[in-house]
């Protein structure tokens, strides 16, 4: 071997390895960068907007308290425009910049496409919105930590809840949108309203097929006729987002708030009420987070003191629910940086894995088998009002969500037969 | 109950029907006179349905009221849409078409970023005038007055553009400069005028249809995304041009998307797509074709 080419050999290693080390001096001082991925534009905007506002609170308080370890987080946001594809090229985008710690999907559409990609990126996923099953079933693997309660748990417990709280109503249908959420939702706030009926009631409550639409239509004439001519007094809506305004304008229309007792919907909560306002349908109970004048938030320091960044940083007095949810996945993500004291992706994971921590919902936990977190839900009834906003939120109903959550299956697809 | 759904079917796709022709209308006039398939045609629909939006509120007092507002957002979206046609569509006559489908594609955007700045991204909701903010039943079916208000609207509109187009001196001239603009300057019309008047005319009947059609949906940024989708293929069933073929490919489109829900309603939508794929190999001009048409 020539002893120039030994002298390269040379240069080339000490070369590589002050690089590594300049690399590594890097990630350990200066700020905590942590990804956000949420919808920003296209159809789910309005959901991941809310999503970003919590998110960045959570970053704005930690950073207020002195960072963690003396570091501030450093939030580097992307728009996965609602779109899985996007969702996939922003996070491989995020992980080419030197970004180990994620926090994305805020829908289940964007979540599904970067579940998968946590371990070839060597990154750390936190999943804030997303509740499709798949997510800690058959697409699990150990570098996703889910932050909201998956569907089978979320509707589920909603089932229940409105059953219990409304035991006079004997006849159930849904209106969902043709496709796996929409299903799944339908049959298991169905599967709950039976079998909770029996101890609310005294009898088992009957359930109607489900009326299928699309999730983006726009005219409900034809499901809202069917639902009209039906013999159900209460009522479970899966579409969410646009398409849910547009059925409650068409709904009202026609009567159908005289005929039903109860409405309950998949989540769109505040973002109906501040739509539809003085005609908000006025027994409608909604998959709720947060509501910081009402029990259990009302006194817990965490959630007022969210209420007040939200409301300094906005200067709306109104905060939509959403907002805990993306402060509270942030949150996680930051504890378990704290707790790990270290940004190493596999650190962070041991040290999340069976992590509780403090949220202004209470305390919340990752169950350590498939990162599935583990709080309590809530469920807020809302209705019209003659002040500002004009609807309300008068009331929570809440239900542990330990008590309602499938066995952790990890790896494995979800089955209803086998839990029920 | 067969009755009852054939009843409910054909009242429910003659009020979408007819909120797809009003929407398609502009559409179909401005390419009839200008040979120009305005892409961003959805776009100034979205900006009349907010601009009525922002002038009435959510709760509109009366059925005139309400009447008022959508020809005040008409008159808004017409005096934009001369904005748009110094600024970019007149820049666009005598060029290849390509180009023209490409910068009503840019301005569709815009419209929308535009939209997104001035009113954010929250959902808005707009109830229809009181008057007809009820339901009938008939033959055990639920019909809303407001889808009769707007199925009577539908109807008026194309006897209005009908009359202009084949009863008055406008029409004729417009008609003549549409066939034959060179001659038609030769005669004394001053064609750059008529083009302009054209594409306000355009502009104004998708600012009505956006004041009209607010209360039937969610408004957001993607408000005329569902209509103007049917308004195209209303347009291309109809021919390219014709008010009379887009009104009754509207009426087609609305009664056989209404059969498909009621009927089909696991295969959403499908219907339409058969409707058009057999016009188009039975009648690929439309119903309707523009003279020349081969």
């Amino acid at each position: 071997m020539k002893r120039r080419t030994v002298l390269k050999g040379m240069a080339a290693s000490a070369g590589a390895a002050l690089g590594m080390n300049a690399t590594y001096l890097r990630a350990q001082s200066g700020p905590i960068r942590v990804g956000v991925s949420y919808a920003l534009t296209g159809v789910g905007a309005p959901v991941g907007t809310q999503f970003l506002q919590g998110t960045e609170i959570a970053a704005m308080q930690v950073n207020r308290a002195g960072g963690i370890n003396g570091r501030e987080i450093e939030l580097i946001v992307r728009d996965d425009k609602y779109n899985s594809a996007e969702s996939v090229a922003v996070t491989r985008e995020l992980a080419g910049d030197g970004v180990n710690l994620i926090i994305g999907g805020s829908q289940t559409v964007t979540a599904l496409g970067i579940a998968p990609l946590a371990p070839e990126l060597g990154a750390l996923i936190v999943i804030a919105g997303a509740a499709g099953m798949p997510v800690t079933h058959q697409l699990f693997n150990k570098n996703i930590f889910r932050t909201v309660s998956n569907n089978y748990t979320q509707y589920g417990s909603f089932g229940r809840s409105l059953i219990e709280s409304h035991p006079d109503v004997k006849t159930w249908i849904s209106m969902a949108p043709d496709g796996d959420f929409g299903r799944d939702s339908a049959l298991f706030f169905g599967n709950a309203v039976k079998k909770y009926s029996v101890a609310a009631a005294g009898e088992e409550a009957t359930v109607l097929d489900t009326i299928y639409t699309q999730g983006t239509a726009t005219d409900f004439r034809t499901q809202i006729n069917a639902l009209m001519s039906s013999d159900a007094e209460g009522l479970y809506i899966g579409v969410a987002g646009a398409a849910q305004i547009s059925f409650f304008q068409q709904a009202r229309s026609v009567g159908l708030y005289d005929k039903f007792k109860v409405i309950g919907e998949v989540g769109n909560g505040e973002v109906t009420g501040k739509a539809m306002g003085r005609n908000t349908y006025p027994n409608l109970w909604s998959v709720s987070y947060w509501n910081h004048g009402l029990e259990p938030f009302k006194s817990n320091p965490l959630s007022q003191q969210l209420y007040d960044d939200y409301v300094n940083l906005t200067g709306d007095p109104f905060p939509p629910a959403l907002i805990m949810a993306g402060q509270r996945s942030a949150m996680g993500l930051f504890d378990g940086i704290r707790k790990a004291g270290s940004t190493e992706t596999e650190e962070v994971v041991a040290a999340m894995e069976g992590m509780t921590f403090d949220t202004p919902a209470g305390p919340c936990y990752f169950r350590p088998e498939d990162h599935q977190m583990l709080c309590t839900n809530y469920y807020s009834q809302m209705g019209p009002s003659r002040e500002e906003p004009y609807y309300d939120v008068m009331q929570m109903a809440q239900i542990d969500a330990a008590e309602m959550v499938e066995p952790a299956n990890p790896g494995k697809p979800f089955s209803l037969d086998e839990i029920e | 109950m067969m009755l009852s759904q054939a009843v409910f079917v054909l009242f429910n796709g003659l009020a979408s029907g007819m909120a797809f022709f009003l929407v398609a209308a502009g559409l179909t006039w401005v390419f009839g006179i200008l040979k120009l398939l305005n892409l961003a045609h959805g776009a100034f629909f979205m900006l009349g349905a907010y601009i009525a939006y922002t002038i009435g509120g959510s709760w509109p007092e009366s059925v005139w009221a309400f009447l008022g507002v959508a020809l005040l957002s008409a008159m808004a979206v017409g005096a934009l849409g001369y904005l748009t046609d110094l600024i970019v569509l007149k820049r666009l006559r005598g060029v290849d078409y390509h180009y023209a489908l490409i910068a009503t594609f840019g301005l569709m955007l815009f419209c929308e970023g535009v939209a997104k700045a001035i009113w954010g991204t929250d959902y808005f909701a707009v109830m229809p005038p009181p008057e007809v903010d009820r339901a009938i039943v008939i033959g055990g079916s639920y019909i809303s007055l407001y889808t009769i208000f707007v199925i009577g609207l539908g109807i008026l509109t194309f006897l209005v553009l009908e009359a202009i187009m084949h009863r008055t001196w406008a029409g004729k001239i417009m008609r003549a400069v549409s066939n034959d603009p060179w001659m038609s300057g030769t005669v004394g019309i001053n064609v750059p005028m008529v083009l302009m008047l054209s594409v306000i005319a355009s502009f104004a009947l998708a600012g009505f249809a956006g004041g009209i059609l607010v209360p039937n949906q969610a408004l957001s940024t993607h408000v005329g995304a569902s209509f103007v989708l049917f308004a195209f293929l209303a347009v291309v069933i109809g021919g390219l041009g014709s008010i009379r073929g887009t009104f009754i490919a509207c009426i087609m489109l609305g009664i056989v998307e209404s059969a498909n829900a009621t009927f089909l309603s696991q295969y959403g939508g499908i219907a339409i797509y058969v409707l058009l794929a057999v016009f188009l190999v039975w009648k690929p001009n439309g119903l309707f074709p523009a003279q020349g048409a081969t």
